[in-house]
């Protein structure tokens, strides 16, 4: 290799317009930052369930507030990108919203509300309802991407036992929970196995969509940013949640209710209270599809 | 409004991940020329990767020039190929070499190197070894023309006490790619 071959590659940038986007560099963040966000999401996914270190930049908006799953989304979105947002489910709420104009600002994409359009959806708390392609890449957001917390604070102690599989006391917790309770109560983060070899924790989806994470067609990436920590679920992987051959994993049970906008008898649905009446709906969670129905 | 801007890091990640989610796909790189720039491969995905915060090494380079190309334009420094967290194979072979990468720790696998094998051709199925893993439906077997006999055995070696490991790159002339993370198994042949 000649310094020209490099030199001539280089050339090319200029040549076809690569430029800054809204006064910013394109995707926000300085070259440095994204070549580290996505060396770890290369071994993320080489090795998946195993929660990779990164170092987490500083966003506009605050960690806890989608951050990680941001600085995902930055490294690999295109201007040929189509991005959808999604805050529990809902295309429309303040946080997704805001997250959609800032990358809109910074990256050049299209927004959408259909999974099925979208290319990159970024994500909160729900995985869409209806099925994704290999095509596509979730960006999961997390608040607390170890697992193992709820039974060991110590990092150091958790990094121990994720290195030598050693979750006994994991299973020790969910085993209490049966004695105390009858059954496992974890509603959501709920703990599964990856690839045989990790505990990972899915990020606060409810039980629901843990079976969407088995054998998908889809990529998934989970990004915490104010823990800095990237994990990712390759296509194509087993993953099992925690559970014993007498107390099965289950999803919830929305037998006999339905969407009271769309009719959906088959999605996750969020229960609304009425003030005065007390009476009890119930919507879709995932508000694109709810509109897609609805329409 | 959409700008006519065009984003050659990001559109390369972009294949990269694909194809290291895809294990044994193949996978064509943009901004490639066609035909290929020598090189083109390689440029385009050090230049999405490497930083001075990461090392590589070279095997097969006798002149010294490529690294200090590569040293040069991403500020990575080369190092002996123990110490590297990316090995570049310019010749399609490591010479036994795969065996001292760094395979990282149990506490922290990810620091386990990649090695990047420069080849011929890439030409989907039709390979030797049977692969299965993560990101695999079923099974593949892809064919690397311009790879060393030996590698495939090695990289499976290598492999074998997973979480640790070593993840293959696989680049060829033709600006193509195709990733055998450690995940993935490989099958005798």
């Amino acid at each position: 290799m000649r310094m020209s071959d490099w030199l001539e590659q280089e050339d090319l940038r200029l040549r076809q317009g690569e430029s800054s986007v809204g006064g910013y560099p394109y995707g926000f963040m300085d070259d440095g930052a994204k070549k580290d966000i996505r060396r770890s999401i290369l071994k993320a996914v080489a090795i998946p369930g195993y929660q990779v270190p990164y170092g987490s930049r500083e966003m506009p908006i605050a960690r806890g507030w989608g951050t990680g799953g941001i600085q995902i989304t930055l490294s690999l979105i295109t201007p040929d990108d189509i991005l959808k947002v999604i805050d529990q489910g809902c295309d429309g709420s303040v946080n997704a919203v805001n997250i959609k104009k800032f990358i809109q600002t910074v990256a050049d994409v299209e927004i959408t509300n259909d999974t099925l359009t979208a290319t990159v959806i970024q994500t909160r708390h729900r995985i869409p309802e209806e099925q994704m392609t290999a095509a596509q890449i979730l960006v999961l957001q997390v608040p607390y991407p170890e697992a193992l917390r709820e039974v060991e604070a110590s990092e150091a102690e958790t990094r121990r036992m994720h290195a030598e599989a050693d979750y006994s006391r994991m299973w020790l917790y969910l085993y209490e929970d049966i004695v105390n309770y009858g059954e496992i109560t974890i509603s959501y983060r709920y703990p599964v196995t990856v690839n045989g070899r990790y505990i990972m924790d899915p990020s606060p989806i409810p039980r629901w969509d843990v079976p969407k994470l088995h054998q998908a067609e889809t990529l998934y990436l989970f990004g915490a940013g104010r823990e800095k920590r990237i994990y990712a679920i390759p296509p194509h992987t087993t993953v099992e949640p925690l559970e014993f051959e007498d107390h099965t994993f289950r999803v919830e049970d929305f037998s006999g209710k339905s969407c009271a906008r769309c009719g959906a008898a088959d999605t996750f649905l969020d229960e609304v209270i009425e003030n005065e009446s007390g009476d009890r709906t119930h919507y879709c969670s995932d508000s694109g599809y709810c509109d897609k129905r609805f329409a | 409004m959409k700008s006519a801007a065009i984003h050659h890091d990001h559109a390369t990640f972009r294949v990269i991940l694909q194809a290291m989610s895809h294990p044994g796909r193949t996978f064509a790189l943009p901004f490639c020329g066609s035909p290929a720039r020598d090189h083109a491969a390689l440029i385009m995905t050090l230049g999405c990767l490497l930083d001075n915060e990461v090392t590589f090494s070279i095997i097969e380079d006798d002149d010294n020039r490529v690294a200090d190309v590569i040293s040069f334009h991403t500020g990575s420094v080369r190092v002996g190929i123990s110490k590297a967290d990316f090995v570049i194979a310019a010749r399609g072979r490591t010479d036994g070499l795969l065996a001292s990468m760094r395979r990282g720790t149990l506490e922290y696998p990810d620091t386990g190197a990649t090695v990047i094998y420069l080849i011929d051709d890439i030409a989907g199925e039709g390979g030797r070894f049977a692969m299965s893993g993560p990101g695999i439906k079923g099974t593949i077997h892809p064919l690397f023309t311009g790879l060393a006999t030996t590698e495939m055995n090695e990289l499976r070696e290598v492999n074998t006490e997973y979480p640790l490991g070593v993840d293959a790159l696989f680049l060829d002339a033709h600006g193509r790619i195709a990733c055998i993370p450690r995940s993935i198994r490989i099958g005798a042949n």
